[in-house]
């Protein structure tokens, strides 16, 4: 219970700056998460309605909860969507944890590299690693599709896993840069002394001291495969389409069933929110280290 | 006794579980890719690949008609379903690249120009069906729909007219006898049932692609239009245009006979409004009917009739767009007479009989003449007049590139941020750029 702020008492005094700092900054921050979390949250409160109370004016903030948007997504209601969700889903964690892995396994010795080497043209290629994230997605789509489609690549696994390989690997690699600088060259030199190579102190030196990095970035390189919509639209079709291409399904010329589509969401979300909450400590480490420092 | 979970071993376990599945899913993927390919080829006569989009329009195609097919011709269907959006970038991405991952493709009106270079011309599979298919059963409109510099570039599978939706009971209760057959008198009947928190009429109002030609429900029936489909003179600010889209502001700005918010509503919520009661009166798509009336999702089921839509002068006039869903065939399609079999038995008479029963919106004469059909939807009669006095979507290239130019200046008179002369003008100014650029107009 808050305690009253009473000017006539003697209690007044007990209030100190720092009392009220505290109030303020928490205030704000129970304000953040509010207004952070409502979408969160209407996304879950529709996921559990029926159609009527979705399209209620004004809002049904109090209804009786269904789960038949839930049993639609898995086929055990029915619905005019054909869906097959264990598709999508395995599709998803496929395509975005190979993607992070690749790209990861990919970044660390080139981060590595740029961040302790120095060789000429690192700097001009550091920043054309930089210049291909500020492409628009949309104009690679066209030329990776010819080149998916060459190498037969076309609606597999593979060829998500590549695409999206392509469009993380400069984020992780300039991230892991980042967090190579910052630690001090003095272990490795004396690694190196002790006789261990380069791919050594790489391995058994820099990564396993990297970790926070190596988990932000990882998180990142994450949620950007799982949460793509449009290399997975044109690059997949029948066999390797992900979940995000499921949840725009539910958009349709007679309107948006939304109550499916929450749910859907809902179940889109569940994944990333669970590995980011093991993960989170690390992330938060990461971000706050090297990340933010070139 | 508990045992805790660390962290360490969570994120283990979470490792062995994707790297588990994975491999699972590349090799389960190779596996059941290369099993069903050699099943099917061995069954079938040989494999379609169909992309369509998704929902109401389709689910009579994937849970009823596509399986018979394949039961009928022994030829196997792969279908893909994708959202309107998704579907139409895909495949302008696949057409671009000359290989599409397709045979059978399922797109709106107003792509049937920017597509056409792609599609093989149906007349021959036409030809090849026979006298069974009778595409002269097939409704004017929805014919227009697909023929493109007299190239016929797709078969109507869904069509859409508008009709004029209005609640029997707010009428009864304001003593109105008869729908109005003309746009002042909507205009008048608007006026009259707006009490409350129920407005007489409503519009689909936010700019997007949807509201230009829900405006064109006004336009058209005013004898107005984009441009002269012969010449390509402009006509969209004419005084006909212009008198229309005043009207069309004054809805919103003057009169406020129509919610304050639908300058806000695309297709859901000018669903949801009639579901919730939020209006008398719409002019609004045939097969919205079936959600209007739909008690699971409607609280005014039960509630509403149909007239048709009315026209500026008189309700002969009243000539709504006429748009809906087309199947073509990509020229690069490897396996076309098949392809072209698909087509024909999805348009032909039995099927679209068959996919009324899964709300799809049926493109024959005879379906809607059906008796079973009329039992079903009471709606059916003012559905069939709506399609044959409809005005079909322009279908040509500049098509998309114009209705985005219209969408704004149309937003803008209705929210009454731009004078409607203004407005309509500004339109005009547009659609001669587009008609410049392309050539159409020197």
């Amino acid at each position: 219970m808050a305690r009253p702020v009473a000017r006539a008492t003697p209690h007044a005094t007990n209030w100190t700056r720092r009392d009220l700092e505290t109030v303020v900054v928490t205030a704000a921050l129970v304000l953040a998460t509010a207004v952070f979390m409502f979408p969160i949250l209407l996304m879950i409160a529709v996921s559990f309605k029926a159609p009527v109370d979705v399209i209620a004016t004004p809002p049904h903030w109090f209804f009786r909860p269904t789960l038949d948007n839930y049993a639609a997504l898995i086929g055990l209601h029915p619905s005019e969507f054909k869906i097959d969700l264990l598709l999508h889903f395995r599709n998803s964690v496929a395509a975005a944890g190979g993607a992070t892995v690749l790209s990861l396994a990919l970044a660390a010795p080139a981060a590595y590299a740029f961040a302790r080497l120095r060789f000429r043209g690192a700097r001009p290629v550091m920043f054309f690693l930089l210049a291909l994230r500020m492409l628009p997605p949309i104009a690679t789509v066209i030329p990776l599709y010819l080149i998916m489609r060459n190498l037969h690549l076309l609606d597999t696994i593979v060829g998500l896993i590549l695409a999206y390989t392509t469009f993380n690997l400069p984020f992780v690699v300039w991230v892991l840069r980042s967090f190579f600088l910052d630690l001090p060259a003095d272990l490795e030199e004396a690694a190196l002394i002790d006789g261990a190579t380069r791919w050594q102190c790489l391995y058994k030196v820099i990564l396993p001291l990297s970790a926070p990095g190596i988990v932000a970035s990882g998180i990142f390189a994450l949620m950007l495969a799982w949460n793509d919509f449009l290399f997975a639209v044109i690059l997949t079709s029948r066999h390797a389409p992900t979940l995000p291409v499921l949840t725009a399904g539910f958009i349709t010329e007679m309107g948006t069933s939304w109550g499916i589509a929450m749910a859907a969401g809902t179940v889109i979300a569940l994944p990333v929110l669970f590995f980011t909450f093991f993960v989170q400590r690390y992330m938060v480490v990461g971000l706050t280290t090297g990340a933010v420092k070139g | 006794m508990k045992r805790k979970i660390s962290r360490r071993t969570a994120l283990a376990t979470g490792a062995r579980l994707m790297g588990g599945g994975l491999a699972g899913a590349w090799l389960g993927g190779m596996a059941s890719g290369g099993i069903a390919s050699r099943a099917s080829a061995a069954a079938t006569r040989g494999t379609v690949r169909f992309a369509g989009t998704t929902g109401a329009a389709v689910q009579a195609l994937s849970e009823d008609l596509i399986p018979a097919f394949e039961r009928d011709t022994g030829i196997h269907v792969e279908a893909t379903y994708q959202a309107y959006d998704a579907l139409t970038q895909k495949t302008m991405t696949e057409f671009v690249s000359g290989s599409p991952s397709f045979d059978v493709l399922m797109f709106e009106t107003s792509w049937g120009g920017r597509f056409a270079p792609f599609l093989e011309d149906l007349q021959p599979a036409v030809a090849k069906a026979g006298a069974a298919y009778d595409p002269n059963d097939i409704l004017g409109a929805a014919r227009k729909m697909g023929i493109y510099n007299g190239k016929t570039v797709g078969l109507p599978y869904r069509v859409i007219g508008r009709m004029l939706h209005y609640r029997a009971d707010l009428f009864k209760d304001a003593n109105l006898t008869q729908p109005p057959r003309t746009l002042p008198q909507l205009l008048d009947y608007a006026q009259k049932l707006t009490k409350g928190d129920v407005y007489g009429l409503a519009v689909l109002g936010k700019q997007g692609f949807g509201n230009a030609y829900e405006y064109g429900s006004y336009l058209f029936s005013s004898g107005g239009g984009w441009w002269d489909r012969k010449t390509y003179a402009v006509t969209f600010n004419n005084p006909i245009g212009v008198r229309t889209l005043t009207f069309y502001a004054d809805l919103h700005n003057r009169y406020k006979v129509v919610p304050p918010e639908v300058t806000t509503w695309a297709w859901d919520e000018w669903i949801a409004g009639g579901q919730n009661g939020r209006y008398a009166m719409t002019i609004m798509h045939t097969p919205y009917a079936i959600p209007l009336n739909d008690p699971a999702h409607s609280k005014t089921a039960g509630k509403w009739a149909w007239a048709d839509a009315p026209g500026w002068n008189s309700l002969q006039q009243g000539a709504p767009p006429v748009g809906g869903w087309l199947f073509g065939v990509p020229r690069a399609s490897a396996v076309k007479d098949l392809a072209g079999e698909f087509v024909t038995y999805m348009t032909a008479k039995q099927a679209q009989l068959t996919s009324v029963a899964k709300a799809n919106a049926p493109t024959r004469r005879s379906v809607f003449q059906d008796s079973g059909v009329r039992a079903k939807w009471p709606w059916a009669d003012v559905a069939l007049r709506s399609l044959d006095r409809g005005t079909p979507m322009y279908n040509e290239p500049e098509e998309l590139e114009s209705e985005a130019a219209l969408m704004v200046v149309c937003s803008a008179a209705l929210a009454g941020v731009q004078d409607p002369k203004a407005a309509a003008d500004e339109g005009a100014a547009k659609l001669t750029d587009i008609l410049k650029k392309s050539g159409r107009m020197k």
